[in-house]
């Protein structure tokens, strides 16, 4: 069973927490700015982005574990690599593996961050992050467990699942 | 002075040269590695190196792990160390306090705050 403290990660106060770490991430360490998306606004917004990616950083903080995924337009994560790294306009243009790289450290960021916000009297693992092109369909809003922003007015969504325990048939429960 | 940054990420320890570049720090050499074993590695080969920036959560070996060694073996005791990492949990920072680490620094920051932290911690260990 997850601690006492742990619980706090399924909390009301998780998904707001949330908003503001994304913010601070974005802002600080990407020179972006981060709005809250209506689940209207967001689908507007997606109609006119087709490749999406997906960043997943699993995480394990006391006896829980849990996952957070940030999923972003290609055009999104070539705006923030760009701030990033401070590329000159000269220069080539990141590849796949840049942008991979780049939506993975946004997302350990994202996460270690939130964590640490919301638990910060335990330590927490996370797990290399796992890149990959997001499938047809994708996004879907609208899920319990997630977070609708825009990015430089680009959508992204932020999506925590936490389960209650890292023993089998553990009841699981989302932010 | 020689550096060893040590992170997973390609494009963090790509930044945090970018980032070296903006202080006054007279910076001989950047060296980099992507764990704690790679950083060993370098460390072995290099014996100067005078600065280590390392992350925590890095797979094959952790930056504490990396930082645990380095305090059991006297050959490293001139090396300054800093922590750069996501997990700024109090917990996390005494451990590190306990393994010599001279500054630790929470992502995300800003480029700013990352060089002050760096120019104070270079000048201290210049010999």
């Amino acid at each position: 069973m997850c601690s006492q403290k742990s619980l706090m990660l399924l909390g009301p106060d998780a998904v707001s927490v949330m908003r503001e770490v994304v913010g601070a991430v974005a802002e600080r360490s990407f020179f972006a700015y981060v709005e809250s998306c209506s689940d209207d606004q967001f689908a507007a917004l997606a109609r006119e982005t087709p490749a999406w990616m997906v960043a997943t950083v699993e995480f394990t903080e006391g006896a829980c574990v849990g996952r957070v995924s940030c999923m972003l337009p290609h055009g999104l994560a070539r705006a923030l690599y760009d701030a990033f790294t401070g590329r000159d306009p000269l220069d080539a243009p990141p590849d796949n593996t840049a942008l991979s790289d780049l939506a993975g450290e946004f997302t350990n960021i994202v996460c270690g961050a939130w964590l640490t916000r919301l638990a910060n009297h335990q330590t927490f693992n996370l797990v290399r992050p796992a890149v990959a092109e997001a499938p047809a369909g994708w996004p879907v809003p609208g899920a319990d467990a997630q977070l609708l922003v825009t990015v430089n007015d680009l959508p992204m969504i932020v999506e925590v699942q936490v389960a209650g325990s890292r023993e089998p048939a553990a009841e699981k429960a989302e932010v | 002075m020689r550096i060893l940054i040590v992170d997973d990420s390609s494009m963090m320890r790509a930044m945090i040269k970018r980032v070296l570049g903006l202080t006054n720090i007279p910076v001989d050499d950047v060296l980099e590695a992507s764990n704690g074993a790679e950083a060993l590695a370098v460390l072995e080969a290099n014996d100067d190196v005078q600065l280590l920036l390392t992350d925590i959560n890095m797979p094959v070996m952790t930056g504490i792990e990396l930082l645990r060694e380095l305090s059991e073996d006297e050959r490293w005791r001139h090396l300054m160390r800093v922590v750069i990492s996501t997990d700024g949990s109090a917990l996390r920072r005494e451990e590190a306090a306990g393994l010599d680490v001279r500054c630790y620094l929470e992502k995300p920051f800003t480029p700013e705050v990352m060089r002050d932290v760096l120019t104070e911690v270079a000048h201290a260990a210049r010999p």
